[in-house]
């Protein structure tokens, strides 16, 4: 397992103890198995995750059909924008090889976010560039939908999904952790 | 004492303060601040004089310089105001400017709007004009003070196709803030609008300066941006509503084996409450 630390991402490099220590109350380091699903679009999540060690595959979900979006690489959030309203998954996340991320739950933002310090506003930071990222690769598959449906004039069929960049979509292993690292492996 | 409300959002700007001038009200301090440079530190406050013992008018009980107004959008506070040479700040009687940021940060207090209106700049746009293109360099991202402004993707031939309207109060452009180096999309005016401009620059100027209240404008621009994520799921929803699944059912009825279904009833259930 990895046992990439948090100041270890070129964001955190400069990163205080104290904030160290604030993070980790309010956050829990994991470690994942390739191919488990870290989150399942549509689905209720405990929070949003940041990659520490390991990739993962940021996936669109829709009909049974799936589109990578983006190949995420530590120091990344996953789902960032579910912290806010505490709804369900934006996009699936299935690792690619071994994974360690953090967990941090919508509990532990707001708290976080109702504190001013440093490390709210790092990790603020971060949270919006990533929700900002994904919000464009979105609207790139929007814009791309609506400029077939407009030029085919019909709904889009199996087949057209498949043009766009959907393949059918097969997730194996159900959503879990395989555990925590050892300890003195995180940050 | 002057700005005793405001104090703890201003710690390095002490040596401004009406207090360190000796009592004396100093004129606004503007820091001219051209892009792209960082701030120079202010110049040395000067030397307290020694208070000579004249009588002094007593103070008017409608305008008490001594103690400005708690409501700070009454006055110009003199050690907040950061402006960018050729440009001029929102000003802080800008009723737009006032309607939009409540509508970004619904909780937003007056010191904090004062802080904020002093660090983003007022732009009018006629209709049809470019806010940022596709693939453009980012510098700054746009408060929608008034009008519409409209979001442009350009399609499988380079031809922009628009996928979206803004109204007032969104923030666009926050790709600029948080390292992104281009513009995906392109945003047009609509119809004639007004927009203030907030530069990365300014922001790490705020955040120096008055780091709570950029903690709250972050946290408002992370609320608004994962909003504008959910509603292009709704959107990409919609547009794919009428699709075919491809084993042939009905694709819209299982939530669970649609995830962006589920998504819009969880979006209108919120909606709706």
């Amino acid at each position: 397992m990895s046992t990439a630390s948090l100041n270890s991402l070129p964001a955190w490099s400069d990163i205080a103890v104290e904030e160290v220590r604030s993070f980790r109350r309010i956050a829990f380091d994991r470690q994942f198995r390739s191919g488990t699903v870290l989150a399942r679009a549509g689905m209720a999540t405990a929070g949003a995750w940041l990659l520490v060690g390991g990739e993962v595959e940021l996936i669109l979900e829709t009909r049974q059909c799936g589109m990578v979006i983006d190949r995420l690489t530590p120091g990344t959030w996953i789902n960032s924008g579910c912290l806010v309203d505490g709804g369900p998954a934006t996009f699936t996340a299935v690792a690619i090889g071994e994974v360690q991320a953090w967990l941090l739950t919508a509990d532990g933002y707001r708290h976080m976010a109702s504190q001013p310090g440093a490390l709210a506003r790092r990790a603020l930071r971060q949270l919006i560039q990533a929700s900002v990222h994904d919000a464009a690769q979105l609207s790139g598959v929007v814009a791309r939908v609506q400029e077939l449906t407009t030029r085919l004039n019909r709904p889009l069929d199996a087949e057209d999904l498949f043009r766009l960049g959907f393949s059918r979509l097969v997730l194996g292993p159900p959503v879990g952790t395989v555990g925590r690292p050892a300890p003195g492996s995180g940050a | 004492m002057a700005g005793a409300s405001s104090s703890r959002f201003l710690p390095n700007w002490s040596h401004t303060s009406a207090t360190a001038r000796g009592g004396q009200v100093a004129p606004i301090v503007d820091v001219i601040l051209p892009l792209g440079v960082p701030p120079k530190p202010l110049p040395p406050p000067p030397v307290p004089r020694p208070v000579v013992a004249t009588p002094r008018p007593s103070p008017s009980p409608a305008v008490d310089i001594q103690r400005p107004n708690p409501e700070p959008l009454s006055y110009d506070p003199p050690s907040t105001t950061v402006r960018t040479a050729g440009e001029r700040p929102s000003g802080l009687g800008d009723p737009l400017f006032a309607a939009a940021i409540g509508r970004l940060i619904p909780q937003i207090t007056g010191v904090e709007r004062a802080q904020l209106a002093s660090v983003m700049f007022r732009r009018e746009l006629a209709t049809g004009e470019t806010v940022f293109s596709a693939k453009a360099p980012t510098q700054a991202a746009w408060l929608v003070g008034s009008g519409m402004l409209r979001v442009e993707f350009d399609d499988a031939d380079g031809q922009p196709q628009g996928i979206g309207a803004i109204e007032s109060g969104t923030l666009v452009g926050a790709e600029a803030l948080f390292g992104q180096a281009h513009h995906l999309g392109a945003v047009v005016a609509a119809s004639d609008a007004v927009v203030y401009e907030l530069s990365p620059t300014r922001l790490d100027l705020l955040e120096r300066v008055v780091p709570a209240t950029a903690q709250v404008l972050l946290a408002a621009i992370h609320s608004a941006v994962a909003r504008q994520q959910r509603a292009k799921i709704v959107r990409l929803e919609r547009a794919l509503a009428q699709s075919t699944r491809p084993g042939g059912a009905d694709a819209t009825r299982p939530a669970r084996s649609n995830p962006l279904g589920f998504l819009a009833h969880f979006l209108g259930q919120m909606e709706g409450a």
